[in-house]
């Protein structure tokens, strides 16, 4: 077959064939003209053509192109002789396919947290999360007052768009109820962020900037095509989502899906913003969200900063204290590689690092074993030169094993990541709905990429150590003795891979150190027995709140298991209510670190129902009614900011506003967290609902302490009572405060468990290493155990010996592992918690594990060596 | 026959390369025609081994000093004509002058007068 011009290998093979046998044919009719016989002429001119296939393959040779049949053919070689070598074969395969799976694994949750666009931008890099931080200290929520503030000093320079909650919803259409991911959106939002919509229009200012936002909606353009069948008539249509009814004004450019991960399906405007009594964007004290600016052309970026930074100071009152040295930064569009990422995603960041570590010790690990084999073949090495195979070759033919059992190995990867992302997605990011599956083309290619590379590092050296032999040497001594070829190579890779080992053992240490300092946190309240309620309830009026709270308090109560319930106005883990607090004479509130305090209006079941302790005095009672004397209880940080050096007890505090009453400290708790198992301690003070001063908050927020063994059928019973009682109200979050908390470890726990998965691989596959060395230098060796057993050595020094050999290059790569974990420690510091990265116990513990393994790898070779019977070892010569 | 047979090691590479080209010079040959004439030109003193011309006419062909086509002979036979191409002449021109470089220096050396040490 040709194609313009081009002849497969086969034709020209033919061709030639045929031109041969014309020119036979042709001498043989010139030496019949001549007068020979037939068959005389025939003989005469085979005899005088010589040796067909032989120039045949020199004339194919000039064809060029014989890499491919070279390639191929070497392929065939390396497949024949890993079929030789079963274990060889699995074994290396396997590490392959552990090292490129691990990695392509771990780019299934980086990629597209990481590397990806969000789709559907326009210009992407002129767009910037803002931030605002303090060197390592970040944070992204705004005020509206700092919103309008910023985009007046921007204007000309860059364009300001406030980026308001998500949050799922049910959406209703023709009956029909869907799951929706929802993002609020003001006027500007959608604008600065994509293409003119495909259908209908966005909000306008009137509907989405005004001070009571009108209920409007705008589809994404995939939702539209997937719920509305691409239906143009949508605009202009009703649709129920969540507790409000809005009007779909337009549909989102193509592509479109918001800035996270989990694609938006819907976008509405803020009807609830109406509710506050001054408009969104005047909200000094109160944070509604994350800002998008958009760089207008060649704006200066540190202009834009600057300017941005005066004018949050200017609009920041709420915080100006304690933010005075904090700065605007402009990140990435993509959030993960924002100054603010998420615990989540720089534990995965670190893992793709830890991963490819893992890749490397299993590349040094295959070319030691490489190496070992080669050295074993050197005796058919060293023929296969004697005969004339040249050099590049060889190594070619060396290089097409390990590229073969690459190749296999990603084969395996690919189910490896398959498994392997789908169950890091779930386990460290549950809440993240991925718009794709982990087999990605990228995911293809990057298993290919990393195939080839890991093939080309881990078979060049030996493939190049090999094609070199000492020929007589070899040959002479035969495959026994002599001198053992890329001896130092073999000991750097063991000792690289040691190295690398340690360093992930470091790191898994530290992680669980982390985690056990965290497990250890006193949150100040008992995890396990409290179900936390936090509702927002549709109703008027204080009475018609209590009513309905003391209804689904008391039926709460009824139910088995239920051993305490309490109401309260706000508390830990559901409502952190600042407020003043004045000591007589003050004219400041009292303060820790900037921050002030914050009421707590309770009951008098309140410190039993959370398991506080008093530390002095007694809890709010149920007799401290409104003519009774106003009682206060305050926590412990707090009476060592208010009273640092007396006795809190009857002391006189005055909550609210400077020169209101006095109310006395009767009793002193423990301090307890708010919203977090890692934060600094916070003030507060608790009142008794009844003596607390107006204006005050109506106490729906419900805890409810239950037997931990039937606690989660309690939350779910809690649930359908709310329900019941109160079908309009909004859960703000019901759940077992020990599984609010688990979300919160989630980073630590999951980062432990692959830190140990990984440094546990590289630990498995470096002891392989330290094993297949020694068992082959013990090999070479025989003669010599044989002699010295004959001399009457005993079986603890061969051991001893064997042993050593071992741990020798072990102790080396531990030393130079620890240098190395020192020096990385700074990029993980960030995610331990109470532990140094330089923790000595971690270090030596690690050390110590390392050294265990390589005594375990060198046990079976020291004991193989010491039955080597001296008799047998002496004749085999 | 008593012809000395010049085998691959004898004829060196770059000589037979030039023959065949000159060869071609005179018109289209096929391998069989190209390997009498060399032999006849030559008295039958040179007498080139099929396998030394087939890998040398490919190697030309690659080089594209020679082209080649399918076409059929005075006596009907289907056969593999080379040709030579403007490259081809051009190498053979320059090879030509090196040649007799090489050949003026030789018989220089060889030709010299004796000259006696003392």
């Amino acid at each position: 077959m040709s194609f313009f011009g081009w002849k497969s290998r086969k034709d020209r093979r033919a061709e030639l064939d045929e031109e041969l046998r014309t020119h036979l044919a042709l001498d043989v009719t010139t030496r019949v003209s001549r007068g020979d016989a037939l068959a005389d002429a025939e003989l005469a001119a085979k005899k005088e053509f010589g040796n067909l296939p032989r120039f045949r393959a020199e004339t194919e040779e000039s064809w060029g192109g014989l890499w491919l049949e070279h390639a191929i053919q070497d392929l065939r070689y390396a497949l024949r002789g890993l079929a030789r070598s079963p274990g060889f074969t699995v074994t290396v395969a396997l590490t392959f396919a552990l090292g490129v799976g691990a990695n392509a694994a771990v780019f299934s949750i980086v990629e597209p947290l990481l590397l990806r666009t969000p789709p559907g931008l326009v210009d992407p890099g002129q767009l910037h999360r803002i931030y605002h931080g303090n060197a390592g200290d970040v944070g992204q929520n705004f005020s509206g007052a700092s919103y309008s503030g910023m985009r007046d000093a921007l204007a000309g320079l860059a364009s300001v768009a406030p980026r308001l909650t998500t949050d799922s919803a049910t959406l209703v259409t023709n009956g029909l109820t869907i799951d929706v991911r929802r993002e609020y959106a003001t006027a500007g939002y959608l604008p600065l962020l994509t293409g003119p919509a495909t259908v209908g229009r966005y909000f306008t200012a009137d509907e989405g900037d005004a001070r009571a936002p009108l209920p409007r909606a705008v589809l994404s353009h995939a939702f539209w095509q997937t719920a509305f069948g691409g239906d143009r008539n949508v605009v202009g249509r009703e649709l129920r989502i969540g507790d409000g009814s809005f009007t779909v004004v337009g549909v989102a450019a193509p592509g479109f899906a918001g800035l996270d991960v989990t694609p938006v399906n819907v976008w509405t405007t803020a009807p609830h913003f109406a509710r506050t009594p001054e408009p969104w964007y005047q909200w000094a004290n109160k944070k509604f969200g994350t800002l998008i600016l958009r760089e207008t052309g060649a704006a200066d970026h540190r202009e834009v900063a600057n300017r941005a930074t005066i004018a949050w100071h200017q609009t920041n009152f709420a915080n100006a204290g304690a933010d005075s040295l904090r700065a605007i930064l402009l990140g990435s569009i993509i959030e993960g590689r924002g100054p603010g990422a998420s615990r989540e995603l720089r534990v995965s960041a670190r893992l793709a690092g830890v991963a490819f570590i893992d890749l490397l010790v299993a590349c040094a690990n295959i070319a030691t074993l490489a190496l070992v084999r080669a050295a074993r073949r050197r005796r058919e090495i060293a023929v296969r030169v004697a005969l004339g195979v040249r050099r590049g070759r060889l190594v070619r033919q060396l290089l097409a094993e390990t590229m073969l059992l690459a190749g296999i190995g990603a084969v395996a990867a690919v189910a490896i990541a398959a498994w392997g992302g789908t169950a890091l997605r779930t386990m460290l990011m549950p809440e993240t709905a991925f718009p794709d599956g982990v087999l990605t083309p990228a995911l293809f290619v990057s298993i290919a990429l990393l195939s080839v590379v890991a093939g080309i590092l881990s078979g060049l050296a030996p493939a190049i150590q090999n094609s070199r032999p000492d020929l007589t040497q070899s040959l002479k001594e035969g495959s026994r003795t002599g001198r053992i070829a890329g001896s130092r190579m073999r000991s750097m890779l063991l000792v690289g891979q040691s190295a690398l080992s340690v360093v992930l053992i470091v790191g898994a240490g530290l992680f669980i150190r982390s985690l056990a300092r965290l497990n250890a946190v006193d949150i100040g309240v008992d995890a396990s027995r409290t179900i936390i309620v936090g509702l927002r309830p549709a109703v008027r009026g204080e009475e018609q709140l209590s009513a309905v709270m003391n209804e689904l308090a008391d039926r709460t109560r009824a139910l088995p298991g239920v051993e305490r319930v309490t109401l309260a106005t706000s508390g830990p883990f559901l409502f952190w209510n600042t407020r003043d607090a004045f000591l007589p004479g003050s004219d400041t509130s009292v303060s820790l670190g900037g921050e002030l305090p914050a009421v707590i209006g309770a009951d008098s079941t309140f410190f039993s129902a959370l398991g506080l302790r008093m530390l002095r005095g007694r809890p709010i009672r149920a007799s401290d009614r409104v003519g009774d004397a106003p009682v206060v209880v305050v926590t412990e940080s707090l009476a060592r900011t208010a009273w640092p050096s007396g006795d809190a007890l009857g002391q006189c505090l005055i909550p609210f506003e400077r020169g209101g009453r006095c109310y006395t400290v009767v009793g002193v708790t423990n301090d307890f967290h708010q919203w977090a198992v890692v934060e600094s301690p916070r003030m507060r003070y608790i009142l008794s609902i009844d003596q607390m001063p107006q204006p005050r908050p109506g106490a729906s927020q419900m805890y409810v302490r239950a037997n931990p063994e039937v606690a989660d059928a309690i939350t779910a019973q809690v649930h359908t009572l709310v329900r019941e009682i109160m079908p309009t109200a909004r859960v703000m979050w019901l759940a077992r405060l020990s599984h609010a908390l688990e979300s919160e470890l989630r980073p630590w726990r999951v980062g432990a468990g692959l830190f140990i998965a990984l440094g546990v691989l590289a630990l498995m596959v470096a002891t392989i290493g330290v094993y297949s060395v020694l068992a082959y230098s013990l090999s070479q060796r025989v003669r010599e155990m044989g002699v010295r057993i004959a001399l009457g050595a005993g079986a603890g020094e061969v051991h001893r010996l064997v042993l050593w050999d071992g741990l020798r290059t072990v102790m080396v790569g531990a030393a130079v592992g620890l240098v190395l974990a020192l020096a990385l420690g700074r990029l993980v510091a960030s995610l331990l918690y109470g532990v140094s990265a330089r923790d000595p116990i971690t270090m030596a513990v690690s050390v110590l594990v390392l050294l265990g393994a390589g005594a375990v790898a060198g046990l079976l070779p020291a004991w193989r060596a010491s039955r080597v019977d001296p008799v047998v070892a002496l004749r085999a010569e | 026959m008593a012809s000395k047979s010049i085998s691959k090691l004898d004829l060196l590479q770059g000589t037979l390369d030039v023959l065949i080209l000159q060869t071609l010079c005179w018109g289209p040959q096929y391998g069989y025609s190209i390997m009498q004439m060399i032999r006849s030109l030559s008295s039958n003193v040179l007498q080139v081994e099929t396998g030394s011309l087939y890998p040398a006419l490919h190697r030309l062909e690659k080089q594209k000093l020679i082209a080649a086509a399918w076409t059929t002979s005075e006596n009907n036979q289907r056969v593999r004509e080379y040709r030579i191409t403007t490259a081809g002449r051009r190498t053979l021109s320059d090879e030509r002058s090196r040649w007799e470089q090489m050949s003026t220096a030789i018989a220089g050396v060889l030709n010299a007068p004796i000259r006696s040490k003392a």
